[in-house]
């Protein structure tokens, strides 16, 4: 066996090794969150941030208190709050993509009626949200 | 068994690079679950099976299939078939699959040629983790429950469907 090889399989990881895989995907996860446009990848980004998170807890728990258990119920709470995260995201996304009709992060820098032109299903919804917003206004001018 | 850390931690590196490299969300999406998969395994090597098979039900499989829903409905439109088939040409899938056959063969090398005691190490049994979740760290389950009510109420107020005469449709 190649030397190299055989010294990284003899070598036993320790809490150094651990933690450099978390903070890489960690990095990675940051780079993505940072560089994407499309929103859908910025909350894959996030997911990756979040994973490395919990794995940091579960190996401090080996390492620092390995008798207990702690470590890994903070993994199973991180999972849960990435999962309310993800429905409450998906759900934004979904209802952005009806009303402007995409999800380039680029294109929602407004708050208020978007001006660019796009064709699709966004047109119909918008036609929705102005017969509403109508409807709001005449509700509460007088 | 160190070995299968170093492979698994190298799968998780390579596949979390794809995510974000990627410019085709389905394409990063194939290596998102590969990445959440290697995650798994390390996990399992970490000495914590429960939240190994956690990560694999709730993250690759609930939270994934809702990323799946949500790309497939923000790519409506005449150019949908033709995406379709794109989606799943064998260079979609390649990388992937390359990286998913490299865990299974750690995982069967686990079962069944691996080192089964490891030096003694602690494994975090499902059923401790369960008396301490409804033990000292029941009002954080309480709180996320709460938490997860709120994503629900929210999820159904945002993506429910309006009427041109701005009232809800009634299911």
């Amino acid at each position: 066996m190649n030397p190299l090889i055989a010294q990284i399989a003899a070598h036993s990881p320790g809490l150094r090794d651990w933690l450099a895989l978390t903070s890489v995907i960690f990095s990675i996860g940051l780079y993505g969150l940072l560089t994407r446009r499309n929103a859908v990848g910025i909350l894959m980004a996030v997911e990756l941030m979040l994973n490395s998170a919990a794995m940091n807890f579960v190996i401090f728990n080996r390492f620092c208190l390995p008798a207990r258990m702690d470590g890994s119920v903070m993994a199973i709470f991180v999972i849960a709050v990435a999962a309310a995260e993800v429905v409450v995201g998906m759900a934004i996304f979904v209802a952005l993509y009806r009303y402007r009709g995409t999800v380039d992060v680029n294109q929602m820098n407004t708050m208020q009626d978007p001006v660019i032109s796009i064709e699709g299903p966004g047109d119909f919804n918008r036609e929705v949200m102005k017969n509403i917003n109508k409807q709001y206004k005449s509700r509460h001018d007088h | 068994m160190n070995a299968v850390f170093y492979i698994a931690a190298a799968v998780a590196a390579v596949s979390t690079i794809m995510v974000v490299s990627r410019s085709n969300a389905v394409y990063s999406l194939l290596y998102l679950i590969v990445s959440l998969l290697s995650v798994a395994l390390i996990f399992f090597v970490l000495g914590a099976p429960f939240i190994a098979a956690l990560e694999v039900i709730i993250y690759a499989g609930a939270i994934m299939v809702l990323f799946v829903f949500t790309i497939m409905m923000l790519n409506l439109g005449p150019q949908t078939a033709e995406q379709e088939r794109k989606w799943l040409s064998g260079r979609a899938w390649a990388g992937p699959s390359i990286l998913v056959a490299i865990l299974m063969a750690e995982m069967l090398y686990v079962l069944w040629g691996g080192d089964h005691q490891v030096e003694g190490r602690h494994i975090v049994e499902p059923k401790e983790v369960s008396v301490a979740l409804y033990g000292p760290y029941v009002m954080i389950v309480e709180l996320s429950s709460m938490l997860l009510l709120g994503g629900l109420v929210a999820a159904y107020h945002l993506g429910r469907r309006v009427h041109g005469d701005g009232k809800e449709q009634q299911p």
